[in-house]
């Protein structure tokens, strides 16, 4: 489903150049939980924001379903992202201004559905990550467990065939974190979809298929897991 | 001032020391500052704005103090005292023992008894010639020039050339000498009166010296209008014009008192007012300069400074409040952080506070030129206004107001005042650091706090409620209500305490509209609560006032999500999006008031076309002198060309018993032509129309048409419409034996009444020249013709062909176009000061955007990765920015245009000013704001469309 090419990307100042991906070469099968496991600046982050189409590489591929998402501009590729990807982040980023509902319906509305329906979903969605009590609430009056189950009801009320996960559970403690990833697992089997997970959290590794392990932008080792 | 001065100097002492205590703190808020150049360049304009607003606005008053105090010197000098009576002169023994104590007391260094009078004059030969045009009121003056020697402390030296004038010489001051090209040697014409005899024959003087002194021999009258210039008489020649009773009466007597007022020495002048009080003389009694600054201060054009200078100083106070709330919320991350790391409460406030020193600091140089600049280019316009003027040769003349000043202590004040408040501002608004949630502020999450009073603001509810409660007095009252309105939501949590709120601004509004009040301290007041309390009302109902805007902006590609967040951030910031309302409104609401008031004004000039001649273009002016075979006649009438319909009018006097009454006599053309409506008329007119009753009105002459003023509250003749009464019409009639005064009867019925005919063309009863006595009295009347024009663009040729045949016209156009043209110069210069304003408006929203977008970096990159485009992206900060702006813009117009209202009720009096609406004005002026303004969000709006995702989301500077 996910497939790179000789996946490159350089950092260029004036004074020094990175390259934070090397030749990343790899192939993700459709409804599986993937972890990118590795230390802090082994190009694990960059990897993730490459596939997901927010960063282009400087060199190589990514086929998405068969599109090679970056011989799109950069309007078809957030139309693109918008379609078929949804993003849980690990300081949640959350829009302060807009209640609990209001930050899940945001993916629908841009995929032009209409706001009944949008709310519709949303609230299901929300009742689905437990919130519903929660619903007319703002970002401020959450705790970080819960904004992430908001986080994580945005990025699945427009059913995307891939979820990007960076560091979902970073800013939790280890229970919520837990419950979080047990969400998580329970969603992707529920409606077959793709979690790419990023982080440095090797607990993560036993809710996922599938774990690409990276060091200094190369992936050094991928291996199939046993899931909890 | 010194000691206010010094107290500047301690605390910057104080300052700099507490400053090199801490030089971790001096090197983080250094760095911050050229972390972010654009952001500190915003902020530095920001300071900078503010502190030339205030400078401009002192610079301004300065200037117009100085030319105040100039004038004072230049006419008064060392005259405090004036004691005048104007029918009979003053008899100066009356007053011997009242000087005598001030003399024996030695309060006082100078008595000078003075004649003076106003009378036309001109270069010599053109008073017969009739050539009206250079005439200019003079004040002719003279007094005992050996006596005024010892006039004052600084005694003035008067040359002998004066001294020794004879009866036919003058001394001229030397104003009127370059405004009329005289010297010495010229000959001038005074006319001493209003008789034939001194039109044609009036005296000649020869011109002996100029003079260019100040005080006493630059004297004329003490609230004299004659900007135009004073001449000076022999003595006895002047006792013969103003021929007095008796030989001790004089027009003034003049005093000098010891020290000056001016000089700041108030010491004499009260106890020389109790000597003054004790013998209460029976005479007129001006206290020269007091007077004089005291019709300054409590004047229109002190109250537009005073207007200026407020909205200066709140208007940088609300853009510095808005641009620090930014830097606060802007650095909450990195002070959580510090104060994680141990910084204390205090360590973490400083670190903004001396950030925002240094911004002040860089501000206050260019503040000060740019201020100085700004008042500059503004008082320039008022110099070129006014000297303008003066070349229209107004009879009366014009006060040049010369020269810019601003004075050091201005300066220093106005950069004391730029730097003081916004340290002030910024010291305590930094207080809002210690509230911080550190954990929240490293997470960067909005902190939550649950509404709650403060004992502060239930103290300040009650003496609200007790300001309110108190008797009757607008000014409490008023500020009663608006601390209920600003404090009950912080008070009163109740369950709809919501809805109330969305009411409770309204009503301040609603009492401040209602409210009767002449003065217009009352109506500053008014003005800034109906503005306040729009504001809040706007706030309070924001979520509305943004729905409305999302229905405008419906139908606009992908509406749904961009609306969504475009509509929600103003609403969710209120306070900052309060700002942004504040600082425009504030700006919007000055210049509507500014547009409308004298758009009112000028409109009803205007619209006077029709009244100020009764409908005609312009009127010929024959004073008696048919002698002479300069009056034209109807042939001479017809030869001109391109003139319209003409008719003749004469002015009579006529008495009853014991009243004057002015008549005005017009020819059938007056009564086919005019534009006057009927207000009422008596009952055998009923059923007419208009031009029907006109005829009725000609056919019969004793049937008479009066304006309204002269039925409706007339102190001097009490007559209605219906009223019958006799006149006896006055002739006088210049003979070889001298002058007679001859009387015909006439009876005159008031059959109908006029609105809104002008003063100046009738003072009483208009009556038909179909009069059987007119022939009589004619001769000796003022008359004349009033004339239209037979197409508008024809005026300069009739103009033309009026002056070769020496006639003296005077067109509505020219009457109205000065009035028109003191009215808009005076308003183009207030505006350019306060369309400089606007910059405050654009630089504080210039300053959310680039701080918004900053701020919201992240969330920007998360809406970019779950599929905002470019141009949502850019829509969203675009529809925002406009929200704030509109907002702004449709409150400052609401708000000043019900002030201007308020305004146009005291000064249409019991008048028939008309209340007229710039439309096309104010839209032009909102829609140009709103372009100008939301171009300056473009940059940081599409810059913030541009930012990467990946970017974004990592938020590090």
């Amino acid at each position: 489903m996910i497939i790179t090419e000789n996946l490159c990307k350089i950092y260029k100042t004036k004074e020094f150049e990175v390259s934070a991906l090397k030749d990343v070469n790899i192939n993700i099968e459709k409804g599986k939980i993937i972890s990118i496991l590795g230390p802090s600046g082994s190009g694990k982050s960059t990897l993730l924001n490459c596939l997901s189409g927010i960063d282009r590489p400087t060199a190589g591929k990514v086929i998405i379903d068969g599109t090679d998402i970056y011989s799109m501009k950069d309007d078809g590729i957030t139309k693109f992202r918008a379609k078929n990807m949804g993003f849980i982040f690990q300081s949640y980023n959350l829009i302060p201004v807009l209640s609990v509902i209001e930050n899940v319906e945001l993916p629908l509305l841009v995929l032009g559905e209409n706001e009944s329906s949008a709310r519709k979903k949303s609230l299901e969605l929300i009742e689905k990550v437990g919130l519903s009590k929660r619903a007319k609430y703002f970002p401020n009056q959450l705790s970080g467990g819960e904004a992430q189950r908001v986080s994580i009801a945005r990025a699945l009320v427009a059913s995307p065939k891939i979820v990007w996960a960076d560091e979902p559970t970073g800013a939790l403690d280890t229970k919520t974190g837990k419950e979080i990833m047990s969400l998580i697992t329970d969603l992707n089997r529920e409606n077959d979809q793709t979690f790419v997970i990023v982080t440095h959290d090797q607990r993560i590794t036993a809710y996922s298929d599938e774990i690409f392990e990276m060091d200094s932008g190369e992936i050094i080792k991928m291996y199939k897991s046993e899931k909890m | 001032m010194s000691i206010f001065i010094t107290v500047i100097i301690i605390l910057g002492i104080i300052f700099v020391s507490g400053l090199i205590s801490n030089k971790i703190l001096i090197k983080m808020a250094f760095r911050n500052i050229f972390r972010k150049k654009n952001e500190a360049l915003l902020m530095m304009i920001g300071s900078m704005i503010s502190m030339a607003f205030i400078i401009g606005a002192l610079g301004l008053n300065d200037s117009f103090n100085n030319f105040v105090y100039k004038s004072i010197e230049n006419n008064l000098g060392e005259i405090d005292y004036v004691i005048y009576d104007r029918e009979n002169g003053v008899d100066a023994d009356e007053l011997s023992d009242m000087i005598d104590e001030l003399q024996s007391e030695d309060y006082i260094d100078g008595v000078l008894p003075i004649y003076y009078k106003f009378f036309p004059v001109t270069k010599a030969g053109d008073s017969k010639k009739m050539n009206f045009t250079n005439f200019k009121q003079l004040s002719v003056v003279s007094f005992d020039y050996e006596k005024a020697v010892y006039f004052g402390m600084n005694k003035p030296e008067i040359p002998d050339e004066i001294k020794n004038l004879k009866e036919n010489e003058v001394a001229v001051t030397s104003d009127y000498s370059v405004s009329s090209g005289f010297s010495v040697g010229d000959q001038i014409d005074i006319i001493q009166g209003t008789d034939p005899m001194s039109l044609l024959f009036p005296k000649k003087y020869t011109i002996k010296y100029i003079i260019d002194k100040k005080g006493i021999m630059n004297y004329r009258g003490f609230n004299s209008e004659g900007f135009n210039g004073a001449v000076y008489l022999n003595y006895n020649a002047m006792k013969k014009i103003v021929k007095y009773s008796s030989e001790n009466r004089y027009t003034e007597v003049l005093i000098s008192a010891k020290g000056d007022i001016l000089g700041g020495n108030r010491d004499y002048s009260d106890k020389i007012n109790d000597i003054i009080n004790k013998y209460s003389p029976g005479y007129g009694i001006s206290y020269a300069k007091a007077d004089r600054l005291e019709s300054v201060s409590s004047g229109e054009v002190t109250f537009v400074f005073i207007f200026l200078s407020v909205f200066a100083i709140i208007a940088g106070i609300v853009l510095l409040l808005n641009m620090y709330d930014m830097l606060i919320s802007e650095r909450k991350r990195e002070l959580g952080i510090l104060r994680a790391g141990g910084f204390s409460k205090k360590w973490a406030r400083l670190t903004v506070f001396y950030e925002s020193i240094f911004y002040t600091l860089f501000s206050v140089p260019f503040g000060v030129i740019f201020g100085i600049i700004l008042s500059r280019f503004t008082f320039s316009r008022v110099t070129n206004l006014t000297s303008g003027l003066s070349d229209l040769n107004i009879l009366s003349g014009v006060p040049i107001f010369d020269k810019f000043y601003i004075s050091i202590n201005s300066v220093l004040i106005g950069s004391a005042v730029g730097i003081i408040l916004p340290v002030i501002i910024t010291y305590f608004y930094t207080f809002t650091v210690n509230r911080l949630n550190i954990v929240n502020a490293i997470k960067d999450v909005k902190d939550y706090r649950k509404p709650k009073s403060k004992p502060v603001y239930w103290i300040m509810l009650v003496l609200g409620i007790i300001l309110t409660l108190l008797p009757e007095n607008f000014y409490t009252k008023i500020f009663g209500i608006s601390l209920i309105m600003l404090f009950i939501p912080f008070t009163v949590f109740f369950k709809y305490r919501n809805i109330l709120n969305r009411f409770i601004p309204a009503i301040p509004m609603i009492i401040s509209f209602f409210y009767k009040s002449q003065s217009f301290i009352v109506l500053g007041e008014k003005a800034f609560i109906i503005l306040f309390a729009t504001i809040m009302l706007s706030l309070y109902n924001l979520d509305i006032l943004t729905g409305a805007f999302g229905f405008l902006f419906s139908k606009i590609k992908n509406a749904s999500p961009i609306l969504k967040i475009a509509l929600n951030y103003p609403v969710r910031n209120k306070r900052r999006t309060g700002m942004i309302i504040t600082l425009y409104s504030l700006v919007i609401f000055v210049l509507v008031i500014m547009t409308v008031v004298p758009y009112i004004q000028v409109a009803n000039l205007q619209n006077s076309k029709d009244t100020l001649f009764a409908g005609f273009d312009g009127i010929l002016v024959n004073v008696p002198g048919d002698l002479t075979g300069k009056k034209l006649s109807d042939e001479e009438m017809k030869e001109i060309e391109n003139l319209g319909a003409y008719g003749q009018f004469y002015f009579l006097t006529s008495k009853t018993e014991d009243q004057e009454v002015p008549l005005i006599v017009t020819s059938k053309t007056f009564y086919d032509v005019n534009k006057l409506s009927f207000k009422e008329t008596i009952d055998e007119f009923k059923g007419m129309s208009d031009r029907e009753i006109w005829q009725e009105l000609y056919n019969n002459p004793h049937y008479s048409v009066v304006p309204e003023f002269y039925v409706k509250d007339n102190p001097h003749f009490s007559v209605k419409l219906g009223d019958e009464f006799d006149v006896k019409i006055q002739n006088i009639v210049t003979g070889l034996l001298g002058r007679r005064t001859e009387g015909y009867d006439y009876k005159i019925k008031i059959a109908a009444v006029i609105s809104g005919v002008s003063q100046s063309l009738a003072l009483g009863p208009i009556v038909s020249d179909k009069m059987d006595v007119l022939e009589n009295v004619k001769g000796g009347s003022v008359s004349g013709y009033l004339f239209t024009l037979g197409k508008p663009s024809y005026i300069e040729s009739v103009r033309s062909a009026f002056k070769e045949k020496g006639q003296f016209s005077i067109f509505v156009d020219d009457i109205i176009g000065i009035g028109m043209r003191i009215t808009q110069g005076m308003v183009n210069i207030i505006n350019s000061f306060l369309y400089f304003g606007l910059i405050a408006g654009i630089i504080g929203i210039s300053i959310t955007v680039v701080k918004s977008v900053s701020e919201r970096k992240k969330t920007i990159g998360m809406m970019k990765s779950i599929g905002y485009g470019k141009s949502m992206i850019f829509m969203t900060f675009f529809i925002e920015n406009s929200i704030s702006i509109i907002l702004g813009i449709l409150i400052g117009i609401t708000a000043g245009t019900v002030t201007s209202y308020k305004i146009y009720e005291i000064i249409r009096g019991n008048g028939y000013l008309k209340f007229i609406y710039p439309f096309k004005d104010i839209i032009i002026m909102a829609v140009g704001i709103y372009l100008v303004s939301i171009l300056f969000t473009f940059i940081p709006s599409l810059k913030a469309s541009g930012i990467s995702a990946a970017e974004a989301m990592k938020n590090e500077d």
